[in-house]
């Protein structure tokens, strides 16, 4: 069935394939376009470098007026991700716009994993850390860094 | 003022619902302790009904692209039909020389451009339809309305002399405004947003401000001006439709 979100979808692969962003994959399931995995590799030169992290985007019929729910796979180690995976994240939740697509949105997420947001934690621990004792919450990504190579979630 | 939000949940747009009675039988204004039935029975001298409107942020411009929509299809607003698709088909260009990406406005563009192409010749034989098209929730309605914002953004932009010496009190630049406080699909329009969207349609859209302050009288904020002219009922919130006598 054609819907507009279905329609809106199949504009947003054709940009990622067309214009991909540095570090970021991602495609929609082959038996279902409202459900995509992504992949974020972790930007050189930053405690972050060499990682894989997995991820999934779940869109509604409602997409793009509502934002997709957007959790990582891979374990992570940031103070604006919450132990599931969920992302806390201005622009997927009230400041969404139906402007960002599957492309801008990954591409949010990778700015944010070296730019982290103190005002809204979402891990106090990783919070405390990389506010409190830089050198050590850099020691647990990298960390997590590693592990992201033999997680198979 | 949360108290008279109706349900997000609701249509996109309500069958058109006699006016004051249905506002005053589905919303506490009864109760409530400002002059809101007085001013509801000062307004209904002028208008005899209403159509609401989803509360989900973006009130404004569902009310204001269904006023439209349901006028072009009016004998008579045909030249206005006209203008309007011709404004629709050259935003895209604009848009994208102001920096948005074109791949992801064009499928806005091409929702509107497909609604203007359903409005039939004569309101007066398919009104129904044309109603259930603009409240289909999976059809070009939503999208449109959405583009709006964009639009609304574009004429800021394009005519920052008028807009700059306001905006720059709050925000420190026309970008950051219109990302945060236009774009945004929760975001609901305020007057400058108003002005801005009315400007660059072309259309006149009178606000009937129900404040509750005093019985008397009601404001009556007038925005823009055009041969097409849309009512609506302000309540501190929210946004609704109104059709006169």
């Amino acid at each position: 069935m054609s819907t507009s979100a279905r329609r809106r979808l199949l504009r947003d692969f054709r940009r990622l394939q067309n214009d991909p962003p540095s570090g970021i994959t991602g495609a929609p399931l082959d038996t279902n376009i409202m459900l995509w995995q992504a992949v974020i590799f972790g930007p050189d030169e930053t405690a972050w470098e060499g990682g894989t992290f997995k991820l999934t985007l779940e869109f509604s019929e409602d997409y793009p007026n509502k934002a997709p729910s957007v959790r990582f796979l891979t374990k992570m180690f940031h103070p604006n991700i919450y132990n599931d995976g969920q992302i806390c994240l201005d622009i997927l939740q009230n400041q969404w716009s139906p402007i960002y697509d599957i492309s801008a949105i990954l591409t949010s997420i990778q700015s944010l994993l070296c730019d982290p947001n103190p005002a809204s934690p979402a891990n106090s621990e990783a919070s405390r850390l990389y506010s409190e004792n830089r050198r050590e919450y850099n020691r647990r990504v990298r960390e997590i860094v590693e592990q992201s190579w033999v997680d198979e979630s | 003022m949360s108290e008279f939000l109706p349900d997000p949940t609701g249509p996109f747009v309500s069958d058109l619902f006699s006016f004051p009675a249905h506002l005053l039988e589905s919303q506490n204004y009864a109760t409530s302790s400002g002059h809101y039935v007085a001013q509801l029975n000062l307004l209904s001298q002028t208008y005899s009904g209403t159509r609401t409107v989803m509360g989900d942020g973006s009130c404004f411009y569902r009310s204001f692209l269904y006023g439209l929509i349901m006028q072009l299809a009016d004998e008579g607003n045909e030249d206005e039909r006209v203008r309007i698709e011709e404004y629709i088909k050259g935003s895209l260009a604009t848009l994208t020389s102001q920096g948005y990406e074109e791949m992801i406005m064009e499928g806005f563009q091409e929702e509107l451009l497909d609604l203007l192409s359903q409005i039939p010749p004569s309101r007066t034989s398919d009104e129904i339809n044309l109603h259930n098209i603009l409240i289909h929730p999976n059809g070009p309605s939503q999208m449109s309305t959405w583009y709006c914002r964009p639009l609304c953004s574009s004429y800021i932009k394009s005519n920052p002399e008028t807009f700059k010496p306001v905006l720059l009190i709050d925000y420190p630049s026309i970008d950051s405004y219109c990302k945060s406080q236009i774009e945004p699909s929760s975001v609901e329009s305020e007057e400058i947003s108003i002005q801005a969207i009315v400007s660059a349609f072309g259309v006149k859209v009178n606000v009937e401000y129900l404040d509750g302050h005093d019985g008397e009288k009601v404001m009556r904020h007038v925005f823009g001006e055009g041969r097409i002219e849309i009512d609506m009922l302000y309540r501190p919130g929210h946004y609704d439709l109104l059709y006169r006598k």
